[in-house]
């Protein structure tokens, strides 16, 4: 049996990073606002696919290169990496410009998915609704080549080249390159962790859970709860789209069939359920222990090809879900169930009730 | 009976004119011209089916009236929805209280309030920004609790709480959003008799110390009588009888809606 190298765990950690962004963002809109939100993997398609769709126009734009660009996609992508191999500033702004813009374009699209819930559809039926935009998002994208070629794909230009030309002499420049790709990642899985967590202990927090729990109710404390829905998607959304961007530029190319519905939603929901719902701790754990199976799983694949009465193709399957339903039977909360999350802290409190 | 509104306009708070519901062909709420007294402590009772509970909800906002007009304090809120009636001051419960049972009970008494610049999506992470006024939302929160005798639970969630203590709570969350009525769908339902006179004690205060104007929609008539000032009956989509209670209650028209032709008083 073969131990996997450093390089296993470095994929592992970017994995579980941007994993984390998905869930963490999926746990605002479900875990605390209650958003059956099965349309997850269009957000972060919507960052993968402008990621395989803009940085590349944009950069052959600049440089003046003049010819189809998806005609000679290879070539143009190659041209732009030897530039952006030895201009940093160029690779940096290339990279923030596209993950705002990822972002944007989640948050635009989680906005429009939403909407339906302004024509009086119920939440339930928005899950509904999300799961089919997002069956219809991917095969617009596979099958409409002007975007990213569909099934063929493009390759992205590679932000994090020029860490692999400025590495000192006894570093391999693609363990700069994922060291790139992780502190990347975590700048953007610290920032969302810093906007997940800080609403969830804060009135807004507060809110989500009530609207959660009683969304009549809520509405007959004066809260335009349909507003509010809107809203959340579209924050969660432009979170996840960052992850789409992230997960593009670790790739360097991206193809339709990428951003899939089991993937990118149905297993993100699934770490989320395995942590505890609405709970940010339960929800980093699940993502952890999911991810981190998952990828050993795939990574003792071919080994136990021998041992295993079946093909190995369907054991990440068997097991995850198998985990899963265990989970549901017995531990229904999750690994972390939900507790209150205080805006202000206990004394806080118990000092303000004597001062009245 | 006397007509509540041979008063003057400016001591009304609530006013329905005319105003009708229909579901298909039955006429749920049939043309009913009601005027509730600032500062009263009534109660609007009525068979089951009476139109009771379909009247609240149009008033608040819950329904879409089918025709007639709603006033409160003159101002016409006939076609407003129910989160703009209830910032207006116009507060409701509902027949089974709507706690929200994963929040604590100080968290329930805190979301009335509407305010909180705590609740925007780029403010809420920026805690500076909110703390302050939370602050003092906490302690006028506490004030409340003390009002409706919840201030020791502050802890417990909401869904630990007994029937009683829940409706108490729903009339807390009405008090915190400083409405200045509040319609509260039957009070006593399912509650002891002693917890009924308790909690019926302290909506009375309520009204007096805050000054709130109250309108509860109660069956036990026999405990809350005691206790309002001012009664309207209903029954058929209509308001039979108003008046001092203890008059509404033996109008042959009550008696006859509650226990048939046959008891009509001759």
């Amino acid at each position: 049996m073969v131990f996997p190298g450093i390089d296993f765990f470095l994929v592992l950690i970017i994995y579980i990073m941007i994993f984390l962004i998905i869930t963490l963002s999926y746990n605002l809109a479900y875990g605390y606002t209650g958003i059956p939100d099965f349309g997850r993997a269009m957000a972060a398609g919507a960052g993968g696919f402008l990621c395989g769709y803009l940085p590349g126009r944009l950069m052959a734009y600049l440089m003046g290169i003049k010819e189809d660009y998806l005609g000679n996609v290879l070539i143009i992508v190659d041209k732009i990496n030897v530039v952006l191999e030895k201009d940093p500033l160029m690779s940096i702004g290339l990279l923030v410009l596209t993950l705002i813009l990822g972002a944007a374009a989640g948050g635009i699209l989680g906005l429009i998915a939403s909407l339906p819930l302004f024509r009086g559809i119920r939440l339930f039926y928005l899950g509904v609704t999300l799961l089919a935009i997002q069956i219809s998002f991917n095969t617009i994208v596979y099958h409409w080549e002007p975007i990213i070629r569909g099934e063929f794909g493009v390759p992205i230009p590679d932000p994090f080249k020029w860490l692999g030309h400025y590495c000192p002499p006894n570093v391999a420049p693609s363990f700069m390159r994922l060291m790139g790709v992780i502190i990347t990642s975590g700048i953007v899985l610290a920032i969302t962790a810093y906007y997940c967590i800080s609403v969830s202990r804060s009135p807004l927090g507060r809110l989500l859970k009530a609207i959660r729990d009683d969304e009549r109710s809520v509405e007959a404390l004066g809260r335009d709860v349909r507003k509010i829905y809107v809203k959340v998607m579209t924050v969660s959304y432009a979170l996840t789209g960052m992850a789409g961007v992230l997960f593009a530029f670790y790739q360097r190319y991206v193809i339709g069939l990428n951003f899939d519905k089991v993937a990118w939603t149905f297993w993100p929901i699934a770490m989320v359920i395995l942590g505890g719902l609405a709970n940010n701790k339960g929800t980093v754990i699940g993502t952890i222990v999911f991810i981190t199976l998952k990828r050993f799983i795939m990574f003792y694949k071919a080994d136990l090809e021998f041992i295993l009465p079946f093909s190995p193709v369907w054991l990440e399957g068997i097991l995850l879900g198998t985990l899963l339903m265990a989970m549901l039977i017995y531990r229904p909360r999750g690994l972390f169930p939900e507790t209150p999350e205080i805006p202000l802290s206990r004394e806080e409190i118990e000092k303000l009730r004597k001062r009245t | 009976m006397p007509m509540q509104n041979e008063g003057k306009m400016d001591d009304v708070i609530l006013a329905t004119r005319n105003l009708t519901k229909r579901f298909g062909d039955l006429v749920a709420v049939d043309k009913v011209n009601m005027d509730v007294k600032r500062g009263s402590f009534s109660v609007l009772f009525g068979p089951n089916g009476a139109g009771k509970t379909t009247w609240v909800n149009v008033v608040t906002g819950y329904l879409k009236k089918d025709g007639g007009r709603v006033l409160f304090n003159g101002r016409d809120i006939s076609d407003l929805s129910a989160s703009e009636t209830y910032r207006l001051g116009l507060a409701r419960s509902f027949q089974i209280p709507r706690i929200f049972p994963r929040l604590t009970v100080l968290e329930n008494i805190l979301i009335a309030e509407n305010e909180n610049p705590g609740e925007g999506f780029f403010k809420a992470p920026i805690r500076a920004s909110w703390e302050k006024v939370e602050k003092e939302t906490v302690e006028r929160a506490f004030k409340i609790l003390e009002i409706v005798g919840l201030e020791d639970r502050w802890d417990a969630l909401g869904g630990e709480l007994s029937g009683g203590d829940a409706k108490l709570l729903d009339v807390g969350k009405a008090l915190m959003s400083g409405a200045k009525m509040l319609l509260i769908d039957e009070p006593i339902a399912g509650v002891s008799p002693s917890l009924a006179h308790t909690i019926l004690q302290r909506l009375r205060s309520i009204m007096k110390m805050q000054g709130v104007t109250i309108l509860i929609i109660e069956h036990r008539l026999d405990i809350a009588l005691r206790y309002v000032d001012y009664a309207y009956a209903m029954a058929g989509g209509r308001i039979i009888a108003e008046g001092e209670p203890s008059k509404v209650i033996k109008a042959p028209e009550v008696i006859e809606s509650y226990l048939g032709e046959k008891y009509r008083i001759k």
